[in-house]
């Protein structure tokens, strides 16, 4: 099972949820702007399950003029 | 100064009129720089996560009474514009955004009839839209009409440091339109905030002359008392220019004058 992830294909293991997800990819703790399908998810749901061939994009805040 | 002198924009009273950006600074200098510039604005930028290499947040080292205003940077169009402003929104931060539309990569110059289509979007959502333009007073004039906030036009390229070169065209902007007009981009030196200001501008927005200064602190510093003297340079109305000397010192009783 796949999902887009910031624009690259991304293995993910069936009943494994979006904050597993990030998790895994060190982002525990990270003050992070999730977009889930279009929708924006916030955090008290990142306990959702990952989807075949969901698009995700992970969004932070960065210095910027 | 004793009389107020406040600026009004989208709601909130400011007695700062220097904004800041955050570019290109380390997440740790933020504190220092935001306390010495006195800034109660600064703007942010919306970024996908590297997950090689994640970046702290830079948001934890900005005071809570200091308004964060996420800019539309990366976005080609209105649409992209759009979406970026609903993003930041939705990630809890506030409901003020600065549209920046930028297709050339040369000069990073607005494209301005964009920026008005993202305004008018915006502004019906409820959003405090601070555009960022091209000194033009007819695209200027839109935004007026649309419901923007204040415009922000440009001194030169974003971070080429060199100062107001479109400053003719900042001038009639100043003069003929109704909103604030915050000096953005270019802005190199302290003097060239003072300029601004004595020139009307209703704030400026600095960023690259702090961060890539060699005492960012000190610098956001000397732009704040930069910009409090031009704008009191402004208030205090100066005397009239010409191109032949007027004596200061009286023209009569000078000591050579000896009678006989």
């Amino acid at each position: 099972m796949e999902v887009y992830l910031n624009g690259q294909r991304e293995k993910v293991n069936p009943g494994e949820t979006v904050r597993e997800l990030l998790s895994r990819k060190g982002l525990g703790n990270a003050k992070v702007v999730l977009v889930y399908n279009s929708r924006v998810l916030l955090e008290e749901e990142w306990g959702e399950l990952l989807e075949d061939e969901a698009v995700i994009e992970v969004l932070s805040f960065v210095g910027g003029g | 100064m004793t009389r107020e002198d406040r600026l009004e924009i989208g709601g909130k009273s400011l007695n700062s009129r220097l904004f800041v950006g955050t570019g290109k600074l380390p997440n740790q200098l933020l504190p220092g720089v935001i306390a010495a510039a006195g800034t109660e604005v600064v703007t942010v930028a919306l970024r996908r996560v590297d997950f090689r290499s994640p970046q702290e947040n830079p948001l934890s080292y900005i005071p809570e009474n200091v308004i964060v205003m996420p800019n539309t940077s990366g976005a080609r169009d209105a649409g992209e514009a759009v979406k970026i402003a609903r993003l930041a929104q939705a990630a809890g931060c506030g409901n003020w955004v600065k549209i920046e539309v930028i297709t050339d990569q040369k000069y990073l110059l607005p494209d301005n009839e964009e920026t008005v289509k993202a305004t008018e979007i915006l502004v019906q959502e409820g959003f405090v839209v601070l555009p960022y333009i091209m000194p033009d007073l007819i695209i200027a004039r839109q935004l007026e009409e649309a419901g923007a906030a204040a415009v922000m036009p440009l001194g030169a390229p974003i971070g080429s440091n060199r100062g107001l070169r479109s400053r003719e065209f900042l001038r009639i902007l100043v003069e003929e339109i109704n909103l604030p007009v915050i000096i953005d981009a270019g802005i190199g030196k302290p003097s060239e905030a003072a300029a601004a200001m004595e020139m009307g501008a209703d704030a400026v927005l600095v960023n690259t002359a702090i961060a890539t200064a060699g005492d960012p602190a000190l610098m956001a510093g000397a732009f704040a008392a930069a910009v409090k003297a031009g704008r009191e340079g402004y208030l205090a109305g100066p005397g009239p220019s010409s191109l032949y000397a007027a004596a200061s010192s009286p023209l009569t009783g000078f000591l050579r004058e000896v009678s006989k």
